[in-house]
């Protein structure tokens, strides 16, 4: 612990204190990011294989898919925003984290429900041979660009931010494998909501090991 | 303008100039910070010897995340979650190192009291604390001793001791988080 003189320790911070480039903006970051990764997981998707026939034609004639989609992508959008959020101390906003969790839980139960009444007809039309491997593929470039990101301004819980990240990248290549890959919740609750953990993990290991880092400047 | 609110401008203007590499501002404004540190852990801890440490240690995060506030957002949410988070995090990592307090020996345990520790025992976070989680966090985090002392005062196994060590913590970021603070 220190045991300096406060006055000193004033004089030496603020002696020759650099001018610093405020970065203080959440939600242009946020969006660049997501859209970014967006375009990254799309490309990489298709460069590894084609859509499943009719997947965004099953937007219009399944409202239930159609709506699954839609709270999966909000979800995904919250995700990202409360991640960034953490960024910045005391941007955080508790309505927010709360109406983040009740997404999550609304997409998790859309699935959990069409395990009894699927949106559309479960096949094994599309199927990709290694989906959960490139979920991780899909997801881990991503996650560690926006961990960076947010290292760089002052995430006050490094863990809880790495967390949060996780889960928005980890998010991106779940819902896109609804339209790359075949079409069954029991499969998207296995092989892409589940990798999910896998990004959590890396991003909680990410928040620690810089933490650790800031710790030792 | 009330005075909270002429602190909130004045310190936002004085952080925006010490953003942009101005001495002086940043000295008076770390000044005036460190002084606000110092008097809201006393009134939420009572006078245990962490809060000039905690002070320093909130000085210096204040400096690392200097570039993290906008001067178009209200300074006081933004260096009181600072405040609130290193706080929380120098309890938590707090080791174990004999203090004055010491000396007075937690008289409640033993069933007498210093004034001290009334003081401390009146203090806000203090007196909203569970007794279970009071009593473990005085004994291992203001009074120093190691987590096997203060199993043996409590009459408790030394897991039992953490685990109210670590629920305590908890309780105090929860009670620190709660509170309005004027903004």
């Amino acid at each position: 612990m220190t045991h300096r003189n406060r006055l000193d320790l004033i004089k030496e911070l603020s002696t020759n204190v650099p001018s610093v480039h405020p970065r203080s903006s959440v939600l242009l970051p946020a969006i660049l990011w997501f859209s970014l990764s967006w375009i990254y997981v799309i490309s990489l998707s298709l460069y590894l294989g084609p859509l499943r026939p009719n997947a965004i034609k099953s937007l219009i004639t399944s409202p239930q898919f159609a709506f699954e989609s839609t709270v999966g992508f909000i979800s995904g959008a919250l995700f990202c925003l409360i991640a960034f959020q953490e960024s910045i101390p005391g941007l955080r906003r508790q309505w927010l984290v709360y109406l983040t969790y009740f997404s999550a839980i609304l997409w998790l139960s859309c699935y959990v429900v069409g395990l009894w009444f699927p949106a559309l007809e479960p096949s094994l039309i599309g199927k990709r041979a290694h989906c959960v491997l490139e979920a991780y593929l899909y997801s881990i470039p991503p996650l560690s660009v926006a961990y960076l990101i947010i290292y760089r301004r002052f995430p006050l819980n490094s863990l809880q931010a790495g967390v949060l990240t996780g889960v928005g990248a980890g998010m991106l290549p779940a819902l896109f494998m609804q339209f790359s890959c075949m079409y069954d919740p029991q499969h998207m609750l296995t092989h892409h909501i589940g990798p999910i953990t896998v990004a959590v993990i890396a991003g909680a290991i990410l928040g620690v090991v810089f933490k650790k880092k800031r710790k030792l400047k | 303008m009330t005075e909270t609110a002429n602190d909130e401008l004045r310190w936002s203007q004085l952080m925006g100039n010490a953003q942009k590499g101005d001495e002086q501002s940043y000295a008076i404004l770390l000044g005036e910070l460190g002084a606000v540190i110092a008097a809201f852990l006393n009134s939420r801890f009572g006078p245990i010897d962490l809060i000039e440490d905690c002070t320093q240690e909130c000085l210096i995060a204040i400096h690392s995340a200097r570039h993290t506030y906008d001067t178009k957002r209200l300074f006081r949410p933004w260096f009181f979650a600072i405040v609130r988070n290193r706080t929380i995090d120098i309890l938590r990592s707090q080791k174990s190192y004999k203090t004055a307090l010491e000396k007075n020996r937690l008289g409640h345990i033993e069933g007498t009291s210093s004034p001290v520790e009334d003081e401390i025992n009146k203090s806000m976070v203090f007196s909203m604390l569970a007794p279970a989680y009071r009593d473990v966090l005085l004994l291992t985090k203001v009074a120093g001793f190691t987590t096997a002392e203060a199993a043996e005062k409590l009459g408790l196994s030394e897991s039992a001791v953490r685990v109210r060590v670590h629920r305590g913590i908890k309780e105090t970021r929860k009670i620190l988080q709660n509170e309005q603070v004027e903004r």
